[in-house]
């Protein structure tokens, strides 16, 4: 019994910190909002060479093939600085490739690993796609069966996003037998698989937004006076940040636990995914509401950073399941006689 | 990351799950808080330490097991699933021992901590005083030093099991001159001694888990004084302490009561709201979020991690938890929920009752949430006094 995290893990984590620190302040986020560039290009190249896009590729089709618990740091991380590009999407897409039969006519395999090609995943559960318009293709749904489009092969609308960070596509396509890469009989569980990674890889990035939104709301209380003090002194204040530090120690350690659970393939990894997708979805909730309480009137503004953090809690929220969709997906499971609910049960 | 048990672990489960099967009381016990309830309790105590059971994670020279935390939790988890009786002694097993490990005398551990094991001596701690609860520092219980004596006067309230315990450890005022934190000393003294009077105090549900301590010219020796004169506060903070704080509330306590709760909702399901089911999960979720987060703390802390303020955000946690899951048994209970706690025929009901009347205090004792919370906003998150 361990529950730490190696030294390695961390140091992986500090690298992408580091990056962030360098290169994503909210200057930067901001920049791309007025800009006609859809990505960071510097920044971009600098994710790959650290080894993300492909980390979940097994090492034989020319990835890192790390596990989750190796990546569910960094993308906490990432979400501390809103980090604007899709990161885990496209890891997400190079997750299922040991699924998929070698198709060597576009030679996409390696290209994904190495970053020079995007593709991204789109699960039935999430009506809109991220960040479409900068895919060269799609791994898509019908049924359940798993399909392969190009750009050119589907259409993509573009809808108005909450954040402005995180444009947002339907995906209209035809399905094609040719472009099938798994009969329904054999995705069914790949895409319940892709669905419990991506719920992972959202509640771990709402983490980092949630000591994001409560660290911007500490700095402010404490340099904002008013009445002759600062207003974060104030226990009414005090009490309001008090209660999102500890409902975030206690979402922590489900998340990484779901973590352990989905690279284990343990068989409690559904509901473990589903409590972190609950947990972290409501902590930051909360947390996005007590900021911009704590930081009135120009917490409502266009200018302040606040707005980033929370428009992107907002748009992770409703992702890869919102907490009421994975409540559902619970309830059979808890509410029964043979449910592990009780002292001995957390590590069944 | 490794989550699972060694098989070292696992056979310890089994010891411990072999040991309780055959020796938990088949009739549940009465309350600790009555005379009889009390006594019954303090058998189970002394039963416990014939299976060397009672301070599994104290050194073996004191009687313990030299446990770390994770099999603390390993033994948590099947003493409630065996529905085993409450800790009558859990002032002095999980307070004042490990205090006295720390900071004792060997004397002072040679002549305690033996009676501690056994269940020979139950102890009852004596913090607050009327003027002095949150606000700890504003004590004026007073304990002058007279030759090899200390002579005591003043009043404690709130001490729980000083009702029926024997002996009490408690901070009081040595030097008269002094202010809040200063001249303050830890003593430890028999409730039977001359001088001493106590008053029980009924509680909500008319037992008397707790009761007022009066001085008058209590004359207590000096080898009861617990580090040096005047370090009283410090020891006290240390014995109000981070790992004390992860141990006074064990995650399997409220993993059972997420269970029985459970259970209740499936036997009531036909007539509660879906509203009652979400908040159900809800409490199971944060029993489970309660176990992951003591399992990590205590992986941090076994691998010789820091600890932090984390008995503050244990304390809110878990006393939120543990009233929400009554609260909600209470309305599926429907009628039921009425009952007084002696009624004789639903038993089921009446655990909740007293679980629910219970959990009231939890967000009270041991510093209320709002001193926790001012705790959080100042020591972790550095907003200002």
């Amino acid at each position: 019994m361990d529950f730490r995290f190696t030294e390695e893990q961390i140091s992986f984590r500090d690298s992408l910190k580091k990056l962030c620190e360098e290169t994503c302040k909210t200057s930067s986020i901001r920049s791309l909002w007025n800009s006609l560039e859809r990505l960071d290009q510097a920044r971009w190249s600098k994710l790959i060479d650290l080894g993300v896009v492909g980390s979940l590729i097994e090492k034989d089709e020319g990835g890192l093939g790390l596990t989750d618990i190796d990546l569910v740091l960094m993308a906490e991380e990432s979400g501390y600085y809103a980090l604007p590009e899709p990161l885990w999407e496209v890891a997400l897409s190079g997750s299922i490739l040991k699924y998929i039969p070698n198709n060597n006519e576009e030679n996409w395999k390696a290209r994904l690993a190495n970053g020079d090609f995007f593709i991204l995943t789109c699960h039935e559960i999430n009506k809109f796609t991220p960040n479409a318009d900068l895919a060269d293709a799609f791994f898509l749904q019908d049924g359940d069966g798993l399909y392969f489009a190009t750009k050119e092969e589907a259409k993509i609308i573009e809808r108005d996003g909450l954040d402005p960070s995180q444009p947002i596509f339907e995906i209209k396509w035809k399905p094609k037998k040719s472009k099938r890469l798994m009969h329904r009989s054999e995705s069914v569980e790949v895409w319940q698989e892709i669905l419990n990674r991506g719920a992972l890889f959202t509640s771990a990035q709402l983490l980092g937004l949630t000591q994001k939104v409560l660290d911007l709301s500490v700095d402010y209380v404490k340099s904002r006076e008013q009445f002759g003090r600062a207003i974060g002194s104030f226990q009414a204040v005090k009490h309001l940040l008090a209660n999102i530090q500890v409902k975030l120690e206690f979402a922590r350690p489900v998340v990484y636990k779901a973590a352990y659970s989905l690279a284990s393939n343990s068989s409690g990894r559904y509901r473990d995914v589903s409590y972190a997708k609950i947990v972290s979805s409501q902590v930051s909730k909360l947390a996005s509401k007590t900021a911009i309480q704590s930081h009135g009137a120009i917490g409502y503004t266009w200018e302040s950073d606040l707005q980033i953090f929370m428009k992107r809690i907002w748009f992770l929220d409703v992702m890869w399941g919102s907490s009421v969709w994975h409540l559902k997906r619970l309830e059979k499971e808890i509410l029964s006689p043979s449910s592990e609910i009780g002292p001995g049960g957390t590590f069944v | 990351m490794d989550l699972r048990y060694t098989k070292q672990q696992e056979s310890f489960r089994k010891e411990i799950r072999k040991w309780f099967k055959s020796n938990v009381p088949k009739e549940k016990l009465l309350s600790f808080d009555t005379k009889e309830g009390f006594e019954q309790h303090r058998n189970w105590e002394k039963k416990l330490s014939e299976g060397r059971w009672t301070a599994i994670t104290w050194p073996k020279i004191y009687g313990g097991r030299d446990c770390d935390l994770i099999e603390w939790l390993i033994f948590e988890e099947e003493y409630y699933l065996a529905n085993s009786p409450g800790r009558v002694n859990q002032n002095g097993i999980f307070l004042l021992g490990p205090t006295l490990i720390e900071y004792g005398t060997d004397e002072q551990k040679e002549r305690f901590l033996p009676e501690m094991i056994s269940g020979k001596e139950i102890w009852s701690q004596a913090w607050s005083e009327p003027n002095a609860g949150s606000d700890l520092a504003a004590l004026q219980c007073k304990a002058i030093r007279k030759g090899d004596k200390y002579i005591i006067n003043g009043q404690k309230t709130w001490s729980s099991r000083a009702s029926f315990a024997d002996w009490a450890f408690g901070l009081f005022r040595s030097d008269p001159n002094s202010n809040r934190h200063q001249g303050l000393s830890f003593l430890l003294f028999p409730l039977n001694a001359e001088g001493i009077t106590i008053r029980p105090i009924s509680q909500l549900d008319g037992e008397q888990g707790f009761a007022e301590i009066f001085f008058e010219n209590a004359e207590v020796p000096v080898e009861n004084l617990v580090g040096n004169e005047g370090d009283g506060w410090s020891i006290t903070m240390a014995t109000a302490g981070f790992e004390r704080g992860l141990m006074l509330r064990s995650p399997a306590r409220f993993q059972l009561t997420a269970r029985k709760l459970v259970n209740l909702y499936l036997n009531k399901e036909k007539n509660a709201s879906s509203g009652i089911r979400e908040k159900v999960i809800q409490c199971c979720l944060d029993a489970e979020a309660y176990a992951l987060n003591t399992y990590w703390t205590a992986c941090k802390l076994i691998h010789g991690g820091k600890i932090g303020f984390e008995a503050s955000t244990n304390k809110i946690f878990w006393s939120e938890l543990d009233s929400e899951m009554h609260e909600l048994a209470i309305s599926l209970l429907e009628a039921e929920g009425s009952l007084g706690i002696n009624d004789q025929i639903s038993s089921e009901a009446v655990e909740w009752i007293k679980g629910f009347l219970f959990s009231l205090a939890g967000p009270i004792y041991a510093g209320t949430n709002e001193i926790q919370r001012n705790i959080i906003a100042e020591r972790i998150l550095g907003l200002p006094k």
